[in-house]
């Protein structure tokens, strides 16, 4: 006889005899072995039975509830955005988004390299390095930041490579469609070198 | 005896499969207490830890959910089971068209330095990020674990040379280490850094 796995609580009936009840012992045993091999080692196995392979967090609608003594991690989905990683602390306590916009390489330039990646609470960290500015061609100099989807830029941090002198000056080109994509750096009066290379660490909002 | 999700057989008593029903039922409760909170107690279900075994291929995602998953990440100090985690496809595409692929995300790595001088923690990516301070500078500051190479290098003068800050740029020496200069530190003196490298 061909089972489909279908987990019933209610077997067997008191008047069921072991024939009559087996198909539904083997629905529900087979229910649960395939509902617990789903994320986890399977029940028979030995050794391991019991332990994770991977955890799947489904779309939850909104912040998940947390008694005292818990701590809980689901995945939430964001407006414009997919599914990300949550927390939440004890006690429906605070709760923040720990993973975001997917991680990638940006597109190579012989004159850069810029790298990104994230931080808890909706925070973007842009960093890498510019090399050979001319600030005899372009003073200030602007600088695109990749990828373009800073809210807000918290901290912007340069420092000279390969050379020495006083940091550049840097601000905010202003803000196009509410994101902030452009960096204008300012040579310092004092030290105008064609050729200079930077490397920077900018936090930003997103 | 294991779980069998292949009992009772149509042809066994209940005296000769009987046995084999309180396996399954003991078995199922003993792997579902290697990570969950214990059947029949009062959080039943819920999970106290997460094993997790190493995965030897990432799970792909194409439904809305998010996997977490372990497998091995090559370092430059060594090979060793990460957390990495992989959401469905989503890029910046309207502001940013670099169409990349649903490539998985490294969350962890398998130290942190907080004890200094050169501290040391990880950013998701498999970068990891240094900083400390330093009254030094004569000597390259030496980044341990090893990292493949160094993405940015900050460094801050915190004194004045003739009211203004010490003049300063940093120089990559290795794939391990950097080193600060500066003209005008002289002295006693402090600088605070801080490094990005991939892992």
């Amino acid at each position: 006889m061909t089972v489909t796995p279908d987990y019933s609580p209610n077997e067997p009936q008191p008047n069921d005899s072991l024939g009559e009840s087996q198909p539904n012992f083997l629905n529900n045993f087979q229910s649960l072995y395939d509902a617990f091999l789903k994320n986890h080692v399977s029940l028979d196995d030995v050794a391991l039975g019991g332990k994770h392979k991977v955890v799947q967090l489904l779309e939850q609608p909104k912040a998940f509830e947390t008694g005292p003594g818990e701590f809980s991690i689901y995945a939430k989905n964001l407006n414009r955005q997919t599914n990300q990683i949550f927390m939440r602390y004890q006690g429906n306590g605070t709760e923040f988004q720990y993973t975001n916009y997917q991680l990638y390489s940006l597109p190579p330039d012989p004159f850069t390299a810029r790298f990104f990646t994230f931080l808890p609470g909706k925070l973007l960290v842009y960093f890498g390095f510019i090399l050979n500015i001319n600030f005899g061609n372009s003073n200030p100099f602007s600088y695109q930041l990749l990828p373009p989807i800073a809210k807000n830029i918290i901290t912007m941090n340069f420092c000279i490579a390969n050379s020495i002198g006083h940091p550049p000056i840097v601000e905010l080109e202003p803000a196009e469609n509410n994101v902030f994509s452009k960096i204008l750096i300012t040579a310092p009066t004092t030290f105008i070198p064609t050729g200079l290379d930077l490397f920077y660490v900018i936090v930003a909002n997103i | 005896m294991t779980y069998s999700p292949k009992i009772p057989q149509g042809n066994q008593t209940p005296a000769g499969t009987q046995a084999f029903i309180q396996t399954n039922f003991s078995q199922y409760a003993a792997k579902f207490l290697v990570n969950h909170t214990a059947i029949n107690s009062n959080k039943q279900g819920d999970h106290e830890a997460i094993v997790f075994e190493k995965q030897l291929v990432d799970p792909g995602v194409t439904e809305d959910l998010v996997a977490l998953y372990c497998k091995d990440a090559i370092s430059a100090s060594s090979t060793q089971p990460q957390l990495f985690f992989q959401i469905l496809k989503f890029l910046p595409k309207f502001r940013d068209y670099t169409d990349a692929p649903n490539t998985p995300m490294q969350l962890t790595f398998d130290q942190v330095n907080t004890a200094g001088p050169v501290y040391q923690s990880f950013m998701a990516g498999a970068y990891l990020l240094y900083f400390g301070m330093t009254s030094n500078i004569a000597v390259p500051i030496v980044l341990i674990p090893t990292p493949s190479v160094i993405l940015s290098v900050i460094a801050n003068p915190n004194n004045l040379a003739a009211g203004i800050p010490f003049d300063v740029g940093v120089t990559v020496t290795a794939a391990n280490s950097f080193k600060i200069n500066s003209t005008t530190a002289v002295g006693v003196y402090t600088f605070t850094w801080m490094a990005i490298a991939l892992a």
